[in-house]
């Protein structure tokens, strides 16, 4: 099955170089970003599309020569960066935690829009990614009657530069790790959902990252909620990108199915970095209907939700130790807008030699901050028997462990048996969190 | 001198190396064994009709019936297969089998039941 349509969806934007640095087990990959990754989302699903490429011009024969391989029907350089090489370099391609994108001499970067006369007129549904270019100017190439949609996680400021286009606007996606979404919707999405409607905006799809996502549909105010399938990461970098061409890809579906699609072609694209292997996990998954994608279900976890459920930090987190994981994990923690109880930072850290009443107040105070908490998180980097013990009283009064042994020092049948995810990698501890405590969510509702 | 993958683009479709550039991993993951703990063991129809769980080396099939269950030979349901495998749902729906076993089972302190699976 691919998108009714046959009329091609104009992709604009970006095209960047990623280059994701080698870790231990994993190669450095370079790929062809931004928009590319929106259209290979496109070429998996056999949507009809055509780019308007903003890109420096090293790298336009190959970008071209790219994306004719993969189902691109017309290439059009829009526009020339300058200043920059439009190399971004990826620290973390699991989205862990920040990904600590290094987009290369950005600050020196500039556009200048190439002459491309009516090129863009007919194209009646366009999708576009905005990058360090005016969004005012984009709109002199367009057909008025074009219906056009954002995705606006990056390189937007505020939604005053979308307001050109109000009244023809169709879905404004934006993702949990936005930069504008920290500022304007990360406390309450009710601000974000105001502007758009007020742009005119037909759906707002807000893309919770590992907590799944919701699509507003801003004529109906009905709200979809479309589940995460979680599994082992490969490379999140342009997975948001791919989930918003699909939906744009299948609108003729509704804008419901049209999500639950783009949903699962991102889940797809998460998993592997070879576009064969991603075509054909596509092309199964496009064989599922709505009411399949929706019963088989999925990980449901709100970002406004997580931070109710409090995590309690188990780990030797003591000034004097050197404990890069144990910050490594608490950063990922906050990234996801989870809320962690520290109890060395919460109650104190007693030093050595401590009296046996200073040890059983301090004991008293811990056990009660773990009893408020609804999920402990465990980080034991060597056989630290604070630790243990912590993990140990919660397993005993049902709570859920969540245990991240980075150093494995503590592969025993108790601790990896008693935890509900027990790894080395922290990307399979945070989905195992996620997964508990969207099942706590759930209950609660 | 650098990387043999950042050299050049590489990732294209339908270009196969053995150096692990190129549009194909050469693995899909339909064809892949996998093993897992079973969900919502004590509401499947296995534990409500007898009352207990089956013991290792029960032999599972999976199917899909609005999710993907694990199922004894004698037709009951043993438990759900977790979420992150729902990319099997499109493996059954394009022809593929799986067959599987009880590696572990047990009714307390509530019934769980994990296997193992290998495609057909």
């Amino acid at each position: 099955m691919s998108a009714s349509s046959a009329t091609p969806i104009l992709v604009v934007g970006e095209i960047i170089v990623d280059f994701t640095v080698a870790r231990p087990g994993a190669e450095c990959k370079l790929r062809l970003g931004g928009i590319v990754h929106a259209a290979r989302g496109l070429w998996a699903c056999g949507i009809s599309y055509s780019v308007a490429a903003v890109c420096p011009r090293y790298i336009v024969d190959q970008a071209q020569r790219f994306l004719a391989a993969h189902g691109c029907n017309e290439f059009v350089w829009l526009g020339e960066v300058k200043g920059s090489p439009n190399v971004i370099v990826i620290g973390d391609a699991t989205e862990v935690s920040d990904q600590g994108y290094e987009d290369l001499l950005r600050e020196e970067k500039s556009v200048e829009f190439q002459e491309v006369g009516d090129a863009l007129n007919s194209f009646s549904e366009v999708l576009i990614f905005p990058g360090k270019f005016h969004l005012s100017k984009i709109t002199k190439f367009l057909s008025a009657t074009a219906r056009v949609s954002f995705d606006i996680a990056y390189d937007t400021e505020d939604f005053s530069s979308i307001e050109c286009f109000a009244g023809r606007v169709g879905a404004v996606a934006i993702s949990t790790s936005s930069p504008l979404f920290a500022r304007v919707g990360a406390v309450d999405i009710d601000p974000m959902i105001e502007v758009a409607t007020a742009l005119g905006a037909e759906v707002f799809l807000l893309k919770e990252n590992r907590g799944g996502s919701r699509l507003f549909d801003l004529r109906t105010h009905e709200v979809e909620s479309v589940p995460a399938i979680l599994s082992a990461t490969a490379n999140s970098v342009g997975v948001g990108d791919v989930y918003s061409a699909v939906m744009v890809g299948f609108r003729e579906r509704g804008w419901k199915e049209a999500a639950w699609r783009g949903a699962r072609a991102a889940t797809s694209y998460a998993v592997t970095t070879y576009p064969d292997d991603f075509r054909e996990d596509v092309r199964r998954e496009l064989a599922l209907s709505l009411e399949e994608m929706q019963d088989l279900g999925g990980t449901m976890l709100p970002w406004h939700a997580r931070p109710s459920f409090h995590i309690y930090l188990a780990a030797p987190d003591f000034s004097y130790v050197d404990k890069p994981e144990v910050d490594r994990a608490v950063e990922a923690l906050q990234y996801h807008n989870f809320t962690v109880r520290r109890p060395i930072k919460e109650n104190g850290e007693l030093p050595r030699g401590s009296s046996p009443s200073v040890l059983r107040a301090m004991f008293a105070k811990d056990t009660a901050l773990l009893e408020e908490c609804s999920v402990i998180f465990a980080v034991p980097l060597e056989r630290d028997p604070g630790t243990l013990v912590e993990m140990g009283i919660a397993m005993a009064s049902k709570k859920t462990v969540i245990t991240f042994d980075p150093r494995r020092e503590n592969n025993n049948t108790m601790v990896a048996g008693g935890s509900a995810a027990y790894s080395d990698d922290l990307d399979i501890c945070i989905n195992g969190l996620f997964i508990e405590i969207s099942k706590l969510w759930m209950a609660s509702r | 001198m650098g990387s043999r993958t950042s050299g050049r683009l590489t990732d294209y479709s339908g270009v196969k190396n053995s150096n692990g550039t190129g549009g194909t991993s050469g693995v899909d993951r339909c064809g892949q064994s996998f093993d897992c703990s079973l969900e919502d063991v004590a509401q499947c129809d296995y534990f409500t009709m007898h009352g207990t769980v089956p013991p290792v080396g029960t032999e599972l099939t999976l199917v899909l019936e609005r999710r993907i269950f694990a199922v004894a030979p004698d037709g009951l349901k043993v438990g759900a297969v977790p979420t992150a495998y729902n990319y099997i749902a499109g493996c059954i729906k394009a022809g593929h089998s799986y067959v599987g076993a009880v590696t572990a089972s047990g009714s307390t302190p509530m019934p769980f039941v994990s296997a193992v699976f290998t495609p057909k």
